[in-house]
């Protein structure tokens, strides 16, 4: 497949603080692109000096072997994670205003049509709820009928329902051959639509691949969390039975990849084994495993 | 240049939308220049001003109050005119043993004026011959209308364009502007054309109010009135874009529009002339394009000056016009850097 993007050793810092140090990657045309970090990682930086709002320090972005600028803006499609839009206008009306900014791309019904707002198209920008103000930032970053999409934290803030609302949009956008590149911290978004993830961390890509690569590679162990109580007791006194073994949040948690010889271990003691969740590991997991820190600190 | 004007329309309609859907604004920007006349008018009719203007032709006495502001001026048709347009309250000249004084009727200040110098004259046998000015009759109201207008446009232009364009930036409107295509100059245009219709319809309705309320004379050409207003504006919408080019403090932006209009609206004539003023406020006035504009529509209004007399205003509005615009569009940022 062709590369449509690729970063070249980026730097950005702002005073003492370095957000990009040193990121290098490619996208592939086609793909979904996840970019995956807490806070304060430089996923958002890297986006914005893709999209030209701030500039690198050092590095280059090229966009199909050219030095992404000028004329060549015209192919990408951008949805900020904050942002405002001009105010009192309509969301048929800022939708308008922003098509009309490109001499190509997609009719602004076809937008209203993809990205579901026909519901409200009719009301001020200001006073739709913040699913429905995502899916209007989604439309107006298609608006060009892009070639790229950049997607920074689509769903942050919204409730399950909102977020799978946006899904859909963005699984339907993928169908068109579209690459996007979208940053977000919750996993099962990044599992449910990225074909390829990135994990940041100070600055800079600290692990690649697929979900199901980094997952394989990565996450092997099967989780076992035990509520706090005599089995959670028993797991602590007797660490070295059950292996790697983490006093979490209101209980304790064994991975492992022996499961059954956990439980058969767990049944021979006759515990109280109400509230057990076993669960395989997830890219959680694997970044707390990689950084020592929860994801969405 | 890469100018699209479907990018620069369409950024320009969004901007008005903006404008006319802010009520509060909109009424603002059409109440304010009635409210000020008004109310001007009526202090002005009410207020007995402690000090008057009094020109002298040829030099000027000793008996004067010192309530009494004495000015010299060179002959009795420039005290006329003077006194006509409000510039002075009286006009002295000796006149064998006594002195032949003139009034302005329209003024108020004019007849108390005329009590004072009576009062101030130290020998009672002094006799005084009184006279009202000939002519157009000119009220302070009159005089005080293109100020006023001048006020509005000083505001508006400047709030309107340089305010505007620190809010879009801080709230992150331009942020998403630049991820398109559209350029600085395109989205500067669209903010100081969109003013331009603002301050055009405003003027135009404020105008034909206060006409209507208030008749004054016009002597000159509407044509011409409508050009030195309309590129009055564009001098300050332009001053405005250079100001708001790169602030993102709101705060800050305030500030710094305070403190020019400030100065700038004391040393304009908006309220009161500058007549007999120290030559160094009378250099800082011409300096401001506010006076400029303030002056020329006095003078077409009330003197039926022409194009002719008014050129080096037009080019001092046209010149800031282009210098603003240019050096608006180079220093311009979206974003905080």
């Amino acid at each position: 497949m062709t590369v449509v993007l690729e970063v070249k050793n980026l730097f950005k810092s702002f005073g003492a603080v370095q957000a990009i140090n040193g990121t290098s990657f490619q996208i592939l045309e086609g793909q979904c692109f996840g970019l995956l970090g807490p806070n304060g990682a430089g996923k958002s930086t890297t986006i914005e000096v893709i999209e030209g709002v701030i500039k690198a320090d050092r590095g280059e972005v090229l966009f199909r072997s050219q030095p992404f600028r000028g004329a060549l803006r015209d192919q990408m499609g951008v949805q900020f994670q904050s942002t405002s839009l001009p105010p009192k206008q309509t969301v048929i009306e800022t939708l308008k205003t922003f098509r009309n900014l490109y001499s190509h791309g997609l009719d602004v019904d076809e937008l209203v049509e993809l990205c579901q707002l026909s519901e409200f198209v009719g009301q001020y920008h200001e006073k739709i709820s913040g699913g429905q103000k995502q899916r209007l930032l989604l439309a107006i970053a298609l608006c060009n009928d892009p070639q790229l999409i950049l997607l920074d934290e689509p769903t942050t803030g919204l409730d399950p329902q909102a977020r799978r609302h946006v899904w859909g949009i963005v699984q339907r956008i993928k169908e068109k051959g579209k690459t996007l590149i979208l940053t977000t911290h919750y996993m099962d978004e990044a599992e449910q639509l990225c074909d390829d993830i990135g994990i940041m961390d100070h600055g800079n890509i600290i692990a690649r691949g697929s979900p199901k690569d980094l997952l394989h590679t990565h996450c092997k162990n099967v989780v076992v969390y035990l509520p706090e109580g005599e089995a959670a007791q028993h797991v602590l006194a007797e660490k070295s039975t059950y292996g790697d073994v983490y006093k979490v949040n209101q209980g304790v948690e064994i991975q492992t990849q022996s499961l059954n010889l956990v439980l058969q271990g767990l049944s021979s003691q006759s515990l109280d084994l109400s509230g057990i969740n076993i669960r395989q590991s997830n890219l959680d997991d694997l970044f707390l495993q990689l950084t020592g820190k929860d994801l969405r600190v | 240049m890469n100018f699209s004007i479907n990018r620069f329309f369409s950024v320009f309609m969004a901007r008005n939308r903006e404008f006319y859907r802010d009520l509060g604004a909109l009424g603002w920007v059409f109440i304010f220049p009635f409210v000020m006349l008004i109310g001007f008018n009526y202090i002005f009719e009410m207020d007995h001003k402690e000090l008057f203007k009094a020109a002298w032709v040829g030099d000027t006495q000793v008996l004067s109050s010192d309530l009494l502001k004495d000015l010299k001026v060179d002959s009795r048709e420039e005290g006329m005119e003077k006194l006509k347009f409000h510039k002075v309250d009286l006009l002295v000249e000796s006149s064998g043993d006594g002195y032949q004084v003139w009034l302005n009727e329209s003024s108020p200040q004019s007849s108390t004026a005329y009590e004072i110098l009576k009062g101030a004259m130290s020998e009672p046998s002094v006799a005084l011959e009184k006279n009202t000015v000939q002519g157009v009759e000119i009220r302070y109201a009159d005089w005080l209308f293109p100020g006023l207008l001048s006020l509005n446009i000083l505001w508006m232009a400047l709030w309107g364009v340089g305010w505007v364009i620190v809010r879009h930036r801080k709230l992150g409107v331009l942020k998403r502007y630049k991820a398109s295509p559209v350029t600085p100059f395109e989205y500067l245009l669209a903010q100081v054309v969109s003013r331009m219709i603002v301050l055009i319809l405003t003027g135009v309705i404020v105008f034909v109010g206060a006409y209507l309320i208030h008749p004054f004379p016009i002597l000159g050409s509407l044509w011409d009135l409508l050009l030195v207003y309309t590129l009055g504006c564009m001098c300050h919408a332009a001053i405005g874009l250079v100001i708001a080019a790169r602030i993102t403090s709101e705060e800050l932006a305030n500030g710094i529009l305070n403190l020019i209009t400030y100065p700038i609206m004391f040393v304009s004539e908006i309220w009161f002339s500058l007549e007999g003023s120290e030559q160094w406020v009378l250099d800082i006035a011409h300096a401001t394009p506010l006076w400029h504009m303030t002056d020329g529509m006095r003078r077409i209004l009330y003197e039926g000056a022409g194009l002719g007399s008014l050129y080096p205003s037009l080019i001092i509005f046209s010149s800031i016009t282009i210098v603003g615009l240019i050096l608006g569009s180079y220093l311009f940022r979206w974003n905080p850097d």
